[in-house]
């Protein structure tokens, strides 16, 4: 059987057990097992060994409970309540007025965490119930968050850009930097997008918050602070050097913990029920992130994924022509792999051939960590769609359904930075100078 | 019929080890008609380095490479190439190499695989933020320590012995979290060093060495012709390493210094305490090593 | 803890209240373990400060990690927090979805088997091997992954606990734990 027999065989299956309901985690490591056992002569049972052991036993991976629970504490506070009457009489005159908080949060809170099912079970937790209350479009709502969420692979620090960075041997601080711009877009395109939909929608808009003045606005602001404080503390400890990225996720617990003592939320009853609901929400990323790895490894064996991108560097395109197929090529393994096993299983072939075709690695890896966060919105394998999926009960392809136009943002934002490269090389070469 | 072998490796593409590697696949696929056909896994994308060797020895790879100290933890023997100052520079490294030999094969052996050739990697030196005169400077300075041999160091020359993950590396000096480092010049290169650091002391403490090998029953399964070919491109990868990994070296001092990193050589006085640290930490790992390790050093130190 | 698994309000019987004990103890283990991620890397960064390396804090963040991963299975399953996608299974009768459960079931049954013996054995390998950790810490490798087969073998367990039930007509315990997320309004309308 040729190798895109394999894989097509493969997919079928994965999309068979999927579809029958089969829990996410079991079914990639079903497919996994069955394509070693049939495609390769290595020993599938080992192999599950390592993966689940490896892909789960990890220093990286070990931000992500911490940061969960975090949002998790928040959630039982009165803070996250507050933050939104804080924001309300602000975002008051902006059509589409509280549903940015979405965008913005997802913003602000991934440039304090590297990942983006960190970023979505955070502020799910604490916007989603609050925008609810309020009669929010549910579906917008939900479709916005999933994809704002993938800002905490795009503005750095990034898991993802670390793992790009040391494979395509780039330097990790340019590619941090050039992450910035393009994370700003995607939020002023989402946030866009939210207000186009609310002036096309009026209907479905919450009554209006009533008016304030100035001075009640000012007043509604202090009840910000105890959040800005959060932030703030956790973006200090990094700069000033008292914690790498990943132990930041600490900080943000304490601090989240200190808040809720302060506000009178913090009970043995809360303390516990945080607690648990982050463990069994970290489980599930986490079982599902080995059930991939699994998967990448079969994929590694069976070298799927390398078939795919010599084909294409068989096939001497032109660079825009090379840039399109590697898009389609990348939705396409993103579908089923997560971000981190889609780089490290094509980079050895794509660099080599991206860089004959005169792209900057550094643009490329931006170009990748976008559609990486495309694949984290994609079914039947997407990360932000089984975040929500579990918080809100509603089907992951409910959720991606959802976020089909917020989706289209983001494939705005890759053909935007694909035509104009500046937007991702101008702040690392402004502040580290021209690439030598 | 044709046989696939799958080469797992836990470095990127463009580390010199690596080019090595796949010059040595293409080297047996050419020579055997493509009837050995071994496909070469990089970036940890198949197996973590940690899990190669076991990897190789249950058989769900024929063959891997790995950093031979990375063992030292459970047969500190093997830790050798490991030891700061216990054989500094190529050409002591090669000498240490030649005597370590026939004890790591035999080693090796016990675990079903045959070491098919091994190449070091440049000397380890010191990448610091602020010049480095004396070992007084090193008081309490944030030392990233990666194993227990360089943790050891670190606390020997006063420094404090810190954790940082390779990934974070960067950052972590960026924002102080730590302010030197043993590395190669090659890893200083690959992770863009003069971004975050400005000094280079050139130690070449110890020459860690990364080996390739095979697992025996899979060796030998393949026709006793096929077996000569990758015996002989072994021994060719491992003439070409050693050159490569000297090449390299000058090239990534070239490079650095380019980029603006001072390039220096050791204060006289430095180099002899950090020597004395050395045979300290010699003592400590013949403790270890047991009979072998103190055979092993005699034969070291008596001249050929 | 757990709702009645049975669809009359009889109180739960000794092996059930058992089998959800110990689920529900490892989760509790796998939350500590949670706690110590916590407290090991604020110690790191305080050792930091004050000039003290803590030895091998990476590697037990890592294993304690995977332990956090692993222990609660069996407990978030029965919770129905190990998703699925359900899009399909939501338009069945009764009838038709409880063959369609057990199939799942089955499947799951059987790939957590075939897992569990693979995990256990190379466990016992590791041990019998006398494998050590190659950080900074070379302790014996076999015992941070006890926790990986322990999960295993819960999450095998309680997926077998669930087929039986089916089998005899119960609806399984991730659909009842739903509904009552559900009905305390933790979750929205449903698709
Ligand atoms: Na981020
Ligand atoms: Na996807």
């Amino acid at each position: 059987m040729s190798t895109l027999q394999i894989a097509l065989v493969l997919l079928a299956f994965l999309a068979c057990f999927l579809a029958a309901g089969v829990w996410v985690a079991l079914a990639l490591g079903i497919v996994a097992f069955v394509g070693l056992a049939l495609f390769t002569n290595t020993p599938p049972g080992i192999n599950l060994f390592q993966t689940f052991w490896g892909s789960s036993a990890s220093w990286t991976l070990a931000a992500l409970p911490l940061f969960i629970w975090m949002g998790e504490i928040l959630f039982r506070t009165r803070l996250s309540e507050e933050m939104f009457k804080g924001l309300a009489p602000w975002l008051n005159w902006l059509p589409g007025r509280l549903m940015h908080t979405n965008v913005i949060a997802c913003g602000i809170f991934g440039s304090v965490s590297g990942s983006s099912s960190a970023t979505c079970a955070t502020i799910a937790k604490v916007a989603l119930p609050e925008l609810e209350r309020r009669g929010y479009d549910q579906r917008v709502a939900i479709g916005s968050l999933a994809c704002a969420a993938t800002l905490g692979i795009l503005i750095p620090p990034s898991i993802i850009m670390v793992v790009y960075a040391v494979a395509a041997e780039v330097s990790i601080i340019r590619i941090f930097l050039a992450g910035i711009i393009p994370g700003f877009l995607v939020m002023a395109l989402l946030s866009g997008y939210i207000i186009v939909w609310a002036l096309l929608n009026p209907q479905l808009q919450p009554p209006p918050e009533p008016r304030t003045t100035f001075v009640e606005k000012l007043r509604a602001a202090r009840n910000l602070i105890p959040c800005a404080l959060l932030i703030v503390l956790v973006i200090w400890v990094m700069i000033a050097g008292f914690a790498t990225a990943t132990e930041a996720a600490a900080y943000g617990v304490l601090g989240a913990l200190a808040l809720a003592a302060w506000s009178k939320s913090l009970s043995w009853a809360n303390f516990g029920a945080s607690l648990m609901g982050a463990t069994r929400l970290s489980c599930m990323i986490m079982f599902i992130l080995a059930g991939a790895s699994f998967l990448t490894v079969t994929m590694g064996f069976t070298g799927i994924p390398r078939a795919l991108a010599e084909s294409v560097a068989a096939l001497g395109l032109s660079p825009y022509a090379l840039i399109a197929i590697l898009a389609v090529i990348y939705v396409l393994l993103g579908t089923a792999l997560d971000g981190i096993s889609m780089i490290v299983l094509t980079t050895s072939i794509v660099i080599p051939m991206i860089q004959r075709a005169g792209f900057d690695p550094v643009w490329f890896g931006i170009f990748i960590v976008l559609l990486v966060e495309i694949a984290e919105l994609t079914p039947p394998v997407g990360f932000n769609l089984f975040v929500l999926q579990n918080m809100t009960g509603r089907d992951s392809f409910y959720v991606a359904r959802a976020a089909i136009p917020f989706f289209m943002m983001l494939v705005a934002t890759i053909v935007l930075v694909t035509v104009f490269p500046q937007i991702v090389t101008f702040l690392p070469d402004y502040v580290m100078g021209a690439p030598k | 019929a044709q046989t696939r072998w799958d080469l797992p490796t836990g470095y990127p593409d463009s580390i010199f080890h690596t080019v090595n590697l796949r010059a040595f696949t293409d080297e047996v696929r050419k020579a055997t008609n493509g009837q050995l056909d071994i496909t070469l896994h990089t970036n940890a994308a198949l197996i973590k380095l940690p899990d190669i060797t076991r990897a190789v020895q249950t058989g769900q790879v024929a063959i891997g490479e790995i950093l031979l100290s990375t063992l030292g933890n459970e047969d500190p023997f093997l830790e050798a190439d490991g030891i700061p100052f216990l054989a500094v520079g190529f050409d002591q490294a090669y000498r240490l190499y030649q005597v370590q030999k026939p004890y790591v094969d035999q080693r090796m052996e016990k675990r079903g695989l045959r070491v098919l050739y091994s190449i070091p990697w440049p000397g380890q030196n010191v990448f610091t933020r602020v010049p480095w005169k004396s070992l007084d400077e090193m008081k309490g300075v944030r030392f990233r320590a990666y194993n227990p041999a360089t943790a050891r160091l670190a606390e020997l020359m006063g420094a404090t012995p810190t954790t940082v993950q390779a990934a974070e590396i960067p950052q972590a000096f960026a924002t102080g979290v730590v302010a030197a480092m043993i590395t190669s010049g090659t890893t200083g290169v690959a992770s863009k060093s003069w971004e975050f650091s400005k000094f280079y002391y050139r130690t070449s403490a110890f020459h860690p060495r990364n080996v390739v090998f095979v697992n025996e029953r899979a060796f030998q399964r393949l026709p006793k012709d096929h077996q000569q070919i990758v015996l002989t491109a072994a021994a060719n990868a491992e003439k070409r390493g050693w050159l490569l990994a000297r090449e390299t070296d000058q090239e990534s001092e070239k490079t650095m210094a380019k980029a603006g990193m001072q390039i220096l050589d050791l204060d006289p006085a430095l180099g002899k305490a950090l020597l004395k640290i050395g045979e300290q930490m010699q003592q400590e790992w013949v403790k270890r090593a047991g009979p072998d390790g103190e055979k092993m050093l005699n034969q070291l130190r008596t001249p050929k | 803890m757990s709702p009645p698994a049975d669809a009359s309000q009889r109180k739960p019987s000794l092996p059930r209240r058992l089998l959800d004990g110990l689920y529900l103890s490892a989760a509790v283990l796998a939350a500590l373990c949670v706690v110590a991620i916590l407290l090991l890397m604020m110690a790191q960064v305080i050792g930091r400060e004050i000039g003290l390396q803590v030895r091998g804090a990476d590697d037990l963040t890592a294993w304690f990690c995977a332990a956090a991963s692993f222990l609660p299975l069996a407990h978030t399953f029965r919770r129905g927090e190990l998703i699925r996608v359900t899009l399909w299974i939501e338009t069945l009768g009764p009838a038709r979805r409880r063959r369609v459960e057990l199939c799942c079931l089955a499947c799951a049954a059987i790939f957590l088997g075939f897992a569990a013996f693979a995990v256990v054995g190379f466990v016992v390998e590791s041990w019998s091997f006398n494998e050590r950790a190659q950080g900074m810490l070379p302790i014996p490798i076999w015992i941070p992954q006890v926790s990986f087969a322990l999960g295993i073998v819960l999450l095998w367990s309680a997926v077998l606990d669930d087929l039986v039930g089916v089998w005899r007509g119960r609806l399984p315990s991730y659909e009842l734990a739903e509904r009552e997320r559900r009905a305390r309004g933790e979750l929205g309308q449903g698709a």
